[in-house]
């Protein structure tokens, strides 16, 4: 297998899809109904009565990001080295801050939604799901320019599959070298896969009667 | 209405440039702001906001800076069309002696004949 590496550019445009699909909103247009934070240039605005959807996403601490699964793969196909697959799981907030007179209502869809198969088989494709205790959301309007703004805030943490493959030298052959009290030698190139069944018939063939047990 | 109009000043050799404004409008597409930027030949008076400022950030130095900008028409900052009450822009740059200029703040003094805009240096090295 190869890497699996989901970027934040990835994720944000995967919760940008499930976003569309839940709200119906459009993330294209002059509107930009649908949009993400932090743009470099800026983007425009919005007003006070346009529903709009802005989307966060961002890696957080976790203990269950701390563990690592580690497989040595010695297939043929990467021969002669040995393919080792790293395996974790990353998890990422996904904030999303929701303004208009609707901001409640479309947190709350959102927030049942997200728990529903259509977006639970979008997340699997990619190796993604939802820690599924998913906090309320949270109602806090502003004031700008003399008027009170409405703004909730929704939050969901994702557990993100994750697998990276490194290859590490592999020791193919031993040799094993065998001597006895009559100053005999004899090499033997025995194969890693079965290191004592070569030896020991090398010993056998060399004493006549010498056995090694396998382990 | 105010009798006082100072336009003549601002096209008066003795204190104009010429300079080119980068003038950009987009729309979203996938969610992110895909602007389309078209440079415009622009006669004002440009002069100092501040000094050049360096500000020592831990990853490394910083250079702060801005403009004042007179012209005959309003500079864009981020703002709704007025054809159809959408945002569809950013705000303009200026392009002055190689360094771009963002547009952060333009009043409105049009009824005295001119505009006054104020512009950050934007790029922070």
């Amino acid at each position: 297998m190869a890497d699996h590496v989901l970027t934040k550019e990835d994720l944000e445009n995967l919760f940008r899809d499930i976003t569309e699909e839940i709200t119906g909103f459009s993330p294209d247009g002059k509107k930009g109904q649908i949009r993400f934070g932090y743009p470099e240039e800026g983007q425009p605005g919005f007003e006070r009565n346009d529903d709009t959807v802005c989307i966060v996403v961002s890696p957080v601490d976790n203990p269950y990001d701390k563990q690592r699964n580690t497989f040595e793969n010695t297939d043929v196909e990467f021969a002669p080295d040995c393919n080792v697959e790293t395996t974790y799981t990353r998890v990422f907030q996904v904030a999303w801050m929701v303004f208009g007179p609707n901001s409640y209502d479309i947190t709350d869809k959102l927030k049942c939604e997200l728990l529903w198969e259509t977006a639970l088989n979008t997340m699997d494709e990619m190796a993604v799901a939802p820690l599924t205790e998913i906090e309320g959301p949270a109602y806090m309007p502003f004031n700008f320019q003399g008027r009170w703004w409405e703004r909730t805030d929704l939050r969901a943490l994702f557990n993100v599959g994750t697998q990276r493959d490194h290859t590490v030298g592999f020791i193919e052959t031993v040799d094993v070298l065998i001597y006895t009290d009559q100053g005999l030698q004899r090499t033997v190139h025995a194969p890693t896969d079965q290191p004592l069944a070569g030896a020991a018939n090398a010993i056998a063939s060399v004493t006549g009667n010498l056995q090694i047990e396998e382990p | 209405m105010p009798r006082l109009d100072i336009s003549e000043v601002i096209n008066d050799p003795d204190f104009c440039s010429d300079f080119i404004v980068h003038r950009t409008t987009g729309t979203f597409v996938g969610g992110r702001f895909t602007p389309t930027t078209t440079p415009l030949p622009v006669t004002g008076i440009i002069e100092p906001h501040d000094e050049k400022e360096i500000v020592q950030l831990p990853p490394g130095d910083s250079i702060q800076g801005s403009i004042d900008i007179y012209t005959h028409k309003q500079l864009n900052t981020t703002i709704l069309a007025k054809e159809t009450w959408e945002p569809d822009r950013l705000s303009d740059e200026v392009e002055w002696h190689g360094y771009r200029y963002k547009v952060i703040n333009s009043l409105p003094w049009g009824d005295f004949g001119y505009y006054r805009s104020l512009a950050v240096r934007k790029f922070g090295a």
